[in-house]
């Protein structure tokens, strides 16, 4: 498959970028217009402002009057044109490999990884390594924060949706340093609460295979909830997509905990559940968090809150 | 006239950047885009390094082992990145300071974990020999 790649459009696009940003952050300002669905959460507190950084030293900062505005917020999914023959079932189904599973190991081989939206997973493979990602838009790559900036910042990537093994169905995009974002929390002191990041392709990939679509809810308990999370763990076979189920043990305000199996390669997998929990926010598979690793004898995640998706609203926003 | 058209644009799009509450800085060009070092912008040094080759059990290096850091501290954080050692056996893990024990997993073949203490800016080698 040949590779989906176009020139950067930060010239060409300019006008549009800056009339973008103005309406997605005009709109977070304003719950009622950006989402008459409020869902049950409390109005969040001032998180502060959110200063995003690359690796070319570029620098945008959302103030703290517009990161941190909305007690929930959410998005819908789009397929892409590769999936119309995809179906989403509400459940997922095991496939031939269940019986694979050794030991405690719970995880099991994606039987459709090129199907919606599994085909929006991503292979992210970088000079320092190898992460999963999620297509969120039909440019950007969620991730976690040290799949972008560990010490260091990646140099090279390249992503590839639904990859599996040696087949590349969709193509891939390719890019270097001044793709890749966190924030500067995680650049100064690598707190777990901060440890999000995202890459703003050079393609429109994900009009091909579609992406996520997303939800938070400051004020709803997730604990109990099962979670999906799906991604490339490098002890599997080479490149294969697997996931695993559990519900949520612990929560804070930026994290989830649990004992979904995982394994490193997967940090940046999306945490997905089928329709928002929080009835009517977000229908199909929806992601309401990134996951990152372990800590003592739990897996944990990033939690979907306002800061995080400011953060990543506006990219998608970005031309 | 195209040119003046190009700069009242520019202008409104400070404008709209302004009013957004939004500011953009433009590219630090005293950065080397090639170079994964941090850059000015990226703040105090909180990360250690670690480096190592992994060899087989007659010595040689062997490529594409995954090595895996496993934290003794329980409140340490592991992220999930799959690190693997290039054509020469080496690998470079970045983790935050801490302990950690690191293992070389490569199809059936495993290393005994080797301990290792992170401190931030500093580089510790870790060779690790998978058995069996």
């Amino acid at each position: 498959m040949e590779t989906v790649s176009r020139g950067r459009r930060w010239g060409s696009g300019l006008i549009a970028a800056a009339l973008l940003s103005s309406a997605v952050l005009v709109g977070a300002a304003n719950p009622a217009a950006a989402d008459p669905a409020t869902g049950s959460g409390s109005v969040a507190a001032d998180a502060g402002a959110v200063t995003m950084v690359n690796g070319e030293g570029r620098r945008v900062t959302i103030p703290s009057s517009l990161a941190a505005s909305l007690a929930s917020r959410s998005a819908a999914g789009a397929a892409g044109s590769r999936a119309a023959a995809g179906v989403a079932a509400t459940t997922k189904s095991r496939g031939a490999g269940t019986n694979a599973v050794i030991g405690t190991d719970d995880r099991t081989p994606e039987y459709d990884p090129l199907g919606y939206p599994w085909g929006a997973i991503v292979y992210l493979s970088t000079n320092q390594g190898q992460c999963t990602g999620f297509m969120l838009s039909r440019d950007v790559v969620v991730t976690a924060g040290h799949c972008v900036y560990s010490g260091g910042w990646v140099t090279s990537y390249r992503a590839v949706p639904g990859k599996n093994g040696t087949s590349e169905p969709f193509g891939s995009c390719s890019g270097g340093i001044a793709d890749v974002w966190t924030n500067s929390t995680w650049i100064s002191n690598g707190s777990a609460d901060a440890d999000y990041g995202l890459v703003k392709l050079t393609c429109d990939i994900g009009y091909t295979v579609g992406w996520f679509g997303w939800w938070y809810s400051t004020g709803e308990n997730l604990v109990g909830t099962s979670m999906y999370i799906e991604g490339y763990p490098g002890d599997k076979p080479f490149a294969t997509m697997w996931w695993d189920s559990d519900p949520i043990a612990s929560q804070s305000a930026t994290r989830l905990f649990h004992s979904i199996d995982t394994a490193g390669g997967q940090s940046g997998a999306p945490i997905y559940h089928y329709n928002s929990t929080v009835a009517g926010l977000c229908s199909g598979w929806c992601v309401t968090g990134i996951h990152k690793g372990a800590v003592g004898s739990q897996n944990h995640g990033t939690r979907f809150n306002p800061t995080v998706m400011s953060f990543i609203n506006y990219w998608i926003g970005q031309p | 006239m195209r040119h003046v058209r190009s700069v009242l644009g520019l202008i409104v799009i400070v404008g709209l950047l302004s009013a957004c509450g939004v500011s953009a800085d433009g590219p630090d060009r005293s950065s080397n885009p090639g170079d994964p070092t941090p850059s000015k912008s990226d703040g105090p040094v909180v990360w250690g390094t670690v480096v190592g080759t992994v060899r087989g059990p007659a010595g040689q290096p062997v490529a594409g082992v995954l090595v895996v850091p496993g934290a003794v501290d329980p409140t340490l954080e592991v992220p999930e990145i799959a690190v693997t050692t290039d054509q020469d056996g080496r690998y470079v893990w970045q983790l935050l300071p801490g302990r950690y024990e690191l293992t070389g997993r490569h199809d059936r073949r495993t290393s005994p974990a080797a301990a290792v203490t992170v401190v931030a800016g500093e580089r510790s080698t870790v060779d690790l020999t998978l058995t069996g």
